[in-house]
């Protein structure tokens, strides 16, 4: 698997002819996919060292995934274990350091009955979804619950399955991906921290080939590669950290590439970056490799 | 070990192309060495500051959450030996009721000493506080030295301390003179807490932080046992300057004349810290500091530097499993404004570590300097939870002892010998009956701070 990224990693996309003199040197990370200048020593994304080949570690056992805990603004993050995780503003796993955090502020425990939360008698107390918490009381939590810590919020976010294995595994050349396979969820996750999950959504953008389809709400939905900036979250090395808007407004639905590497086409026409298209359903995207089609919800 | 300490990359005329088709991936790339630290560069001038990242270990699991800390060395030069660069100081001096006697007194000549010290390049103004603020010398060129010592010596005692309007005015003064090509700094003396004006520790902290934004540095003094050492040591520390304890007053003119000669050795102000971290990394903690957390960066304040100076900043980092192989884990990104040209610079430092699946290579990639660092940093926590527990009569004396006994020991151990004769003092305060808080204020601000001249 390893030898076939190397060999691609130069490859990229079968780029539309208006971008392809400019990116042809690019060399693609074999771990992230990310496209760099040749210049480049080191990913920019990932800071894998580009002159030199991973290694695989996908069959090598992984710790399990259990979640993790994001800051409202997606700048802090903390991956969970398994069992007690303390919450404090010193030595602790999840390591506030500010001022309305105690030293010693609560514990999550990750068990199998679910994820629970604790405060541990802190001074300015620990919220779950508004509602405070009685001391050494337990609250489960759910993914998305918004924790307050002192006056730090924290969205929990349940866990995405088999997290590393798409950095080993993923080639970057279209390859039939397994349905089956829990890297194909990971691939294009569901919903992946929404900021504010809307109950119905206005649409779906389908993706042609598997996975599960992207809910789209009412508003600017933004469209890209990396998860806590975006929306909507397109796992694809050829999509953009940020790559497109899609704003749907009382039942319209545009687009707008906000200057991705690898474009987005509609029906296979290439847009202008920053030049808004509506849209009608059943159209097909394309956001840079990835081929999506667009559903409109009946009642939005 | 060699890859880890790679300074600045070529000038990349490829860069501003990746600028366009990823934003986020640019804020790493864009944020590296810019264009104009590598010209400066090219045209032969020296750094002032350097900085050096050491990982603690050069090897981390490939398939397992771990954490390890990096410490970013940064090291000012001792270059432009010679020359010194003038300064624009505003005095800004405490005269309320507590300070009859010989504290003004000794205050008095102590500033008839600064004014000897400086030059008539230099630029000098007084503000005096207690129940207001005042100007008593507007901002000028130290020409007519007995005539401003004349002003200093009109002072006379007031009543209340009114700090907050002190420090605005204070700044006003050094923003009113010319800033390019000087040191400037204002140097604030008080022997109490506040009891006038804007008496809020968060108010008056947080003015420090907005006048340092544009480019004022505080050092703060005090005096005697009464003023607020945690106020003070804030205010030096948010505003990059320093923070002195005078326990008597007569030695009020030896401490001003020490900071006046660190002003005149300053080569890099208004220093920033930046580490952007690579994809899979988390900073969990940079010790002893607030950092403003961005977009994978994390970024802090750092003390103005003199020559020969060197500073450390320990960062806790959390890391993801991932394909095994190198990795540029964060690159450090230290910015400043040279004190000789007055230009801004950057400069930058990558943390390399290799992920592997053998677990007997972490044992083996284990840097003791950087374990050395974190037991340092470590110190100055369990310090400052020290000075906290005595103050909320949480820590008793006996355990205090022991607790700064301790510290004293590992500080010996390496090397810091300034600051474990600071926690010796700290100790015999508290065998006098004295509070050592005040002391050991001190002792945490510059536990991060090495100077070597």
């Amino acid at each position: 698997m390893n030898e076939n990224m190397t060999s691609d990693a130069t490859q990229v996309v079968s780029a539309p002819a208006f971008e392809a003199t400019q990116y042809a040197a690019n060399v693609d990370c074999p771990v992230c996919h990310t496209p760099n200048p040749p210049s480049e020593t080191y990913c920019m994304d990932c800071g894998f060292m580009l002159s030199s080949a991973p290694v695989d570690v996908s069959d090598m056992p992984m710790p399990e995934s259990v979640g993790k805990l994001v800051s409202s603004d997606g700048v802090l993050e903390f991956p969970l274990k398994r069992g007690e995780n303390t919450i404090g503003r010193e030595a602790a796993d999840v390591l506030l350091v500010n001022s309305t955090v105690s030293r010693k502020h609560g514990r999550v425990f990750v068990e199998d009955a679910g994820v629970f939360i604790e405060d541990i008698g802190s001074a300015n107390g620990t919220f779950v979804d508004g509602v405070k918490l009685e001391p050494n009381q337990r609250a489960e939590i759910k993914d998305g619950s918004e924790l307050t810590i002192g006056s730090v919020v924290l969205k929990f976010i349940a866990p995405e399955p088999a997290e590393p294995e798409p950095i080993a595994c993923e080639a970057t050349q279209d390859i039939e991906i397994e349905p089956a396979e829990d890297m194909a969820k990971a691939e294009e996750p569901e919903e992946p921290i929404a900021e504010e999950s809307v109950p119905q959504p206005a649409g779906r953008l389908v993706p042609k080939d598997t996975g599960p389809a992207l809910a789209l709400s009412e508003g600017v939905n933004t469209i890209g590669r990396r998860e806590g900036a975006n929306t909507v979250v397109v796992s694809d090395p050829y999509c953009s950290g940020r790559h497109a808007d899609l704003t749907v407004q009382d039942g319209v639905f545009t687009i707008t590439d906000v200057g991705s590497t690898n474009g987005t086409l509609v029906n296979g026409a290439p847009l202008e970056a920053h030049a808004a298209r509506e849209l009608q359903a059943g159209d097909e995207i394309t956001i840079g490799r990835p081929v999506f089609t667009l559903e409109v919800s009946s009642d939005g | 070990m060699n890859d880890s300490t790679q300074m600045i990359f070529p000038d990349d005329p490829n860069k501003t192309q990746v600028g366009g088709f990823d934003p986020n991936a640019t804020q790493m790339a864009g944020g590296m060495p810019g264009g104009e630290a590598n010209r400066t560069m090219m045209a032969g001038s020296q750094q002032a500051i350097t900085v050096e990242c050491l990982v603690e270990n050069s090897y981390a699991m490939a398939t397992e959450n771990s954490r390890q800390h990096l410490v970013a060395k940064i090291t000012a030069s001792g270059t432009g030996m010679g020359i010194r660069m003038p300064v624009n100081l505003c005095l800004i001096l405490d005269h309320s009721g507590s300070m009859e006697g010989p504290p003004l007194d000794y205050m008095k000549s102590a500033c008839g000493y600064v004014v000897d010290l400086l030059e008539p390049n230099d630029v000098l103004s007084i503000v005096a506080f207690s129940d207001t603020a005042q100007v008593l010398m507007p901002a000028r060129r130290v020409v007519n030295k007995a005539l401003i010592k004349e002003h200093i010596m009109r002072l006379e005692v007031g009543n209340t301390t009114n700090l907050f309007d002190a420090l605005a005015l204070g700044a006003s003064q050094v923003a009113s003179a010319p800033a390019q090509g000087y040191v400037n700094r204002a140097l604030l003396f008080t022997d109490g807490e506040p009891t006038a004006g804007n008496k809020d520790f968060a108010s008056i902290v947080g003015q420090v932080v907005e006048q340092k934004s544009r480019g004022i540095t505080f050092t703060a003094f005090g005096l005697g046992p009464e003023y607020n050492e945690e106020l003070l040591a804030s205010i030096a520390k948010r505003s990059g300057g320093n923070y002195y304890y005078i326990t008597r007053p007569e030695l009020i003119p030896e401490i001003f004349r020490r900071e006046l000669e660190t002003l005149m050795m300053i080569v890099a102000r208004n220093v920033k810290l930046r580490v952007h971290m690579s994809r899979w990394v988390q900073v969990r903690q940079i010790y002893g500091k607030l950092p403003a957390f961005g977009h994978r960066s994390a970024e802090v304040t750092l003390s103005d530097m003199e020559r020969g100076e060197t500073q450390s900043a320990v960062i806790e980092l959390g890391l993801e499993p991932r394909p095994g192989g190198k990795y540029r884990i964060a690159t450090v990104e230290v910015s400043y404004d040279d004190s000789v040209t007055g230009r801004p610079e950057t400069i930058s430092s990558d943390a390399i570590v290799e992920f592997t699946t053998d677990p007997s290579r972490i044992a083996a990639g284990v840097n003791p300097m950087v374990l050395r660092e974190v037991e340092i940093a470590e110190a100055s926590k369990s310090l400052e939870r020290t000075v906290m527990g005595m103050r909320t009569q949480q820590v008793s004396s006996a355990d205090a002892v022991r607790e700064l006994e301790r510290t004293r020991m590992l500080l010996l151990d390496q090397g810091k010998t300034m600051q474990a004769q600071d926690i010796q003092k700290a100790i015999d305060d508290i065998h006098g009956g004295a509070a050592p808080e005040k002391t050991l204020m001190g002792t945490i601000a510059n536990m991060d701070r090495e100077k070597n001249r």
